[in-house]
């Protein structure tokens, strides 16, 4: 095995090894010639016989080489070059052969990587596969609940005797702001038990991580931070630590750096700081106990398990909670990308297996015309296998020359997919990044391996069966054979492919087409957004930045209306209960209603003008009587048959509670939440009259061009104060684009692959049939002769062609149908057998169909029989 | 070549070992010699091909029964010189002593029917 290691070294004792035997069986060669002279015979005779005698001088050669045992990979390198002469002799297929290969093994890698990425690796903590989360299935939910009170967490850490620790950490959302120096920064904090550390097994890298007990609220407050953020905050600076910050009002310093690579347990957002949660929330304070907002992982004693865990924390909490694992650590979006990723998954599959069918067919097609080479090969004494593995190693050549280009892909076609993440996601990107560590690296190799398999292996054994020596050496190349059934087979099982994947982007597309083309209740064109946050320091007076900022973009040329509400249009709502006074109704059964609050001119701006009554004015404001406008759900549910104008109803509870507000205008239904959910009752109020979030979302409605409106907006909020921060600030387009994500996705990666299929397959289809024309030039020319008609000629390659299609057609649609079901409830807006994206697909796929298999058809009927018949 | 006419006798597999390494015994040879050798005291009945001779050899080589080195043949020219190596020489006798029990073996197997036969 060492020799093996030292390649050159191995190299050059391979050749002298070489040498040697050749001068010694030259040696005995020159003996016998002696032997020959010395009885008599003249010197060519004595050399004839000599050589006679010893057989062919190769074959010693190689079996004495043989005894080495090294001679394998001898022979691998042999195979390898003849390979590659052969497949430089043939540009254009392998070309073509490397590339699809290339484009089916990224892919799979890429979505493979994203896979691993979020459902695969464990955290890199110490012996992760210890680990479990705290669950709780509720019967309204589909996903079990992930967050507890703290008070769960300090009722079972110190009780769980199944297991030798239990840790809590708020849950991620998203960074928060932060002050270094005086200067404002953000970054993801989270408050965390003092055993974090600990229980995860994460030592410090620099400094230390705090321990249990840790630091009360009295003490000096300390934080740790990720090996990321000191890198890109700190410049690895040993001065970070002894740094400090502030975060809500306390002055935190940090200890220490944890260990590279651990980012937490969220992967949709890696932690940058890490706070023991005694120094903010305190042991005695009543939030302990108020809102679900803790993760609790807990890592389990030796030789216990889940089960056993589950029962003892039920039993210590009293609800049915229990432990899943906790190896691969928390992710939303595992739960939200699991479908759509699973597809693509399938969808790549599908694009890798017509790549390798394709190319299992156009290496039969080349076979054929070899098969006369290789019956030589047989003849002069190669063995079966010998010749197999000839041929399976010219199929290593192409898969392995694929497979090297598939990293590269991959990382471009992941890149690509990640790119649909919403901004909202982008934190998580830091882990989903394409990363070729050692398991995804396996795979594409596995990959590889796999492919050439499939696609080198069937026609090797196919081609070799047929292999009988001298007859085959009678027989011209060329005779007239049928086309196999494995060739058949692989076109067939192309069009399958094909058919399931154009059926799932058609139903994709349509879907997207109906999210996007359904009345909403907004125009999106002609709409700019845009997140303003005031000045901090301004509290008393937001209103007031906020409206100034309103005047100036509302003077802005080609501004038709600017307004804002609290929370944008399908980025989320808020529920309160509401009542109606005269009805004495229990408080927890009052229903629950959207409420937003926006400003006057807000539901023009959207483009959806009040129907009846007023919008509201800016006189509408604390010291006007409080006032409403509601949606036509909301007049159908609480007045029905009525007028809704001049009701009056309260909300339950926060500010105003309880005070009645009248009903001043009706607008029509439209989409808050997302664009798949009807729309729900909801109310409308102004924002004067309640005041809102830090931050509002406004609405510009402009007939000039969007990006120069938007370029505006950034100096004059600074113009009226520097400290005005303005986000997200897009066409509404956008904003509608980011809650179709999965839709988008799915629908272009799945009209990209199925259409880089149907071009493989169509090309593929195209190689055989051109081909099956050049080699049956003489039956054609024959046909003719006797007096077939061309266009009959045309017909008999085309209708081998339909066969095919009309095979493929027919096992296809059944596939696809079953795909389109499992996958009905992402689609909107039609049944999963939605006659028209059926219809679409199955006509691109005949008209691609058609026209690969007409061009050699039209070839064929204009063959020239006297021509075709003399070259014979 | 002036060969004898007589019938020869297949080498049994895995004799021709046996064969070259009792040949070595009486010092180093060349291949050629070990063939030789091999065919004359056999008084021809055993003819060692060389397609069968040499990945033998380096098959005794690479397991350490006999060893190899170039030296100059009695003609001058250079030659590959074999020679018994220690654990060779124990191989020499296990297998010998595997032989001649085979052989008695298939000896007594047969020898009554040689009896009976005329």
């Amino acid at each position: 095995m060492t020799r093996l290691l030292n390649p050159r070294r191995w190299l050059a004792r391979r050749r002298s090894r070489e040498a040697e035997i050749r001068e010694e069986l030259e040696f005995h060669i020159q003996q016998e010639i002696e032997e020959g002279l010395a009885a008599g015979l003249n010197e060519a005779n004595a050399r004839r016989a000599a050589r006679r005698e010893l057989g062919s001088l190769t074959v010693i050669e190689e079996d004495t080489r043989a005894a080495w045992g090294w001679s394998w990979l001898e022979r691998l390198g042999q195979d390898v070059r003849y390979a590659g002469r052969l497949l430089r002799r043939r540009p254009v297929f392998s070309l073509a052969a490397v590339i699809t290969l290339a484009l089916g093994m990224g892919g799979a890698t890429a979505v493979f990587s994203l896979v691993h990425a979020l459902l695969l690796r464990h955290l890199p903590v110490d012996r992760p596969e210890q680990l479990v989360r705290l669950i709780e299935y509720r019967p309204d939910r589909a996903a079990p609940l992930e967050t507890f009170t703290v008070a769960t967490h300090d009722r079972l850490r110190p009780s769980m005797r199944t297991l030798s620790g239990l840790a809590g950490s708020t849950d991620s959302r998203g960074p928060t702001s932060i002050e270094i120096n005086g200067e404002r920064a953000t970054a993801v904090v989270q408050l965390v038990s003092d055993n974090y550390f600990e229980v995860l097994g994460v030592p410090a890298f620099k400094g230390r991580v705090f321990r249990a007990p840790g630091p009360g609220l009295n003490e000096e407050p300390i934080a740790v931070i990720s090996a990321d953020y000191w890198r890109s905050r700190y410049a690895a600076s040993p001065s970070a630590l002894g740094a400090r910050f502030r975060r809500g009002g306390r002055e935190f310093t940090i200890v220490g750096v944890a260990a590279p690579g651990f980012r937490g347990t969220d992967i949709d957002v890696p932690a940058d700081i890490w706070i023991p949660i005694e120094q903010v929330v305190p042991r005695t304070d009543e939030d302990r106990s108020r809102g679900r907002w803790m993760r609790i992982m807990g890592r389990l004693a030796p030789g216990t398990n889940r089960k056993q865990a589950s029962r003892e924390s039920a039993a210590l909490v009293g609800r049915p909670v229990e432990f899943a694992s906790g190896a691969v650590g928390y992710s939303t979006l595992r739960h939200r990308l699991a479908r759509p990723l699973a597809l693509v998954a399938f969808v790549v599959a599908l694009v890798l297996l017509i790549a390798c069918a394709n190319l299992a067919n156009l290496m039969l097609a080349g076979m054929k015309s070899r098969e006369r080479e290789l019956a030589v090969r047989t003849a002069i004494g190669a063995s079966r296998s010998r010749v197999v593995r000839q041929l399976l190693t010219e199929g290593l050549v192409l898969a392995v020359a694929g497979g090297a280009l598939a990293p590269g892909v991959a990382s471009w076609i992941s890149g690509a997919l990640l790119a649909f993440l919403p901004p909202g996601d982008a934190l998580a990107l830091a882990n989903l990044r394409f990363d070729l560590d050692g398991r995804v690296l396996g795979f594409a190799a596995l990959l590889t391996c796999g492919a050439c398999l499939l696609f080198a292996l069937a026609p090797a054994l196919r081609v070799t069966a047929g292999l009988g020596g001298a007859p085959d050496l009678r027989t011209r190349p060329g005779g007239e054979r049928a086309r196999s059934w494995a060739s058949r087979g692989a076109l067939v099982g192309q069009i399958v492919m094909c058919t399931a994947l154009l059926v799932i982007a058609g139903v994709f597309l349509r879907t997207l087409q109906n999210l996007r083309g359904q009345d909403a209740g907004y125009r999106e064109e002609g709409l700019l957004v845009a997140d303003v946050q005031p000045p901090a320091d301004s509290d008393d007076r937001r209103d007031q930045y906020i409206e100034a900022l309103l005047a100036r973009i509302a003077a802005l040329p080609g501004v038709a209306i600017a307004a804002f509400s609290h929370i944008g249009q399908l980025d989320g709502a808020i529920e309160f209960r509401i009542g109606f006074p005269g009805h004495d109704t229990p408080k927890d059964d009052l229903p629950l209603m959207i409420e937003q609050r926006i400003s006057p001119g807000f539901l023009q701006a959207m483009g959806n003008p009040v129907i009846a009554g007023r919008d509201f004015a800016w006189s509408d404001d604390v010291h006007a009587p409080l006032v409403a406008i509601v949606n036509e759900s909301f007049a159908r549910r609480f007045f029905p048959g009525q007028d809704p104008l001049g009701g009056r109803f309260y909300r339950a509870s926060g500010t105003f509670g309880g005070e009645p507000m009248t009903i001043v205008g009706v607008v029509r239904d439209s989409r808050w939440e997302n664009l798949r959910h009807d729309p729900s009752p909801m109310y409308y109020r102004p924002y004067r009259q309640m005041g809102g979030t830090p931050v509002v979302r406004f609405a510009i409605r402009s007939s000039g061009d969007l990006n120069v409106l938007a370029g505006q907006l950034r100096p004059i909020a600074r113009s009226i104060d520097p400290a005005f921060v303005l986000t997200n600030v897009v066409p509404f387009r956008e904003i509608v684009d980011r809650t179709l994500v999965i839709e988008r996705l799915v629908a272009q990666v799945s009209t990209a692959f199925g259409l880089l299929a149907l071009s493989i397959a169509a090309v593929g289809l195209y190689g055989v049939q051109a081909y099956s024309v050049a080699r049956r030039r003489r039956e054609i020319g024959v046909r003719m002769a006797v007096g077939a008609r061309p266009h009959a000629i045309a017909w008999m390659f085309l209708r081998e062609s339909l066969v095919l299609l009309v095979v493929g057609l027919a096992l296809g649609l059944p596939l696809a149908l079953v795909i389109t079901r499992l996958v009905s409830s992402m689609l909107f807006g039609l049944g999963p057998h939605d006659p028209a994206s059926i219809g679409v697909a199955l006509g691109v796929l005949t008209a691609a169909t058609l026209a690969a298999a007409w061009l050699p058809a039209r070839r064929a009927a204009t063959i020239d029989p006297i021509g075709a018949l003399r070259d014979d | 070549m002036a060969r004898a006419a007589r019938s020869r006798v297949e080498l049994l597999q895995g004799t021709l070992d046996l064969l070259i390494l009792r040949t070595l015994l009486f010092g180093p040879r060349h291949g050629h010699a070990i063939a030789k050798h091999i065919q004359r005291t056999s008084e021809d009945l055993l003819q060692v091909e060389t397609g069968s001779l040499y990945p033998a050899l380096h098959r005794l080589e690479a397991q350490g029964w006999i060893a190899a080195s170039w030296a100059q043949s009695e003609k001058g020219t250079r030659a590959r010189y074999y020679r018994l190596t220690l654990r060779g020489r124990r191989q020499l006798a296990a297998a010998r002593a595997k032989w001649e029990t085979f052989s008695r073996a298939v000896g007594l197997v047969l020898r009554p029917a040689d009896e009976e036969a005329p």
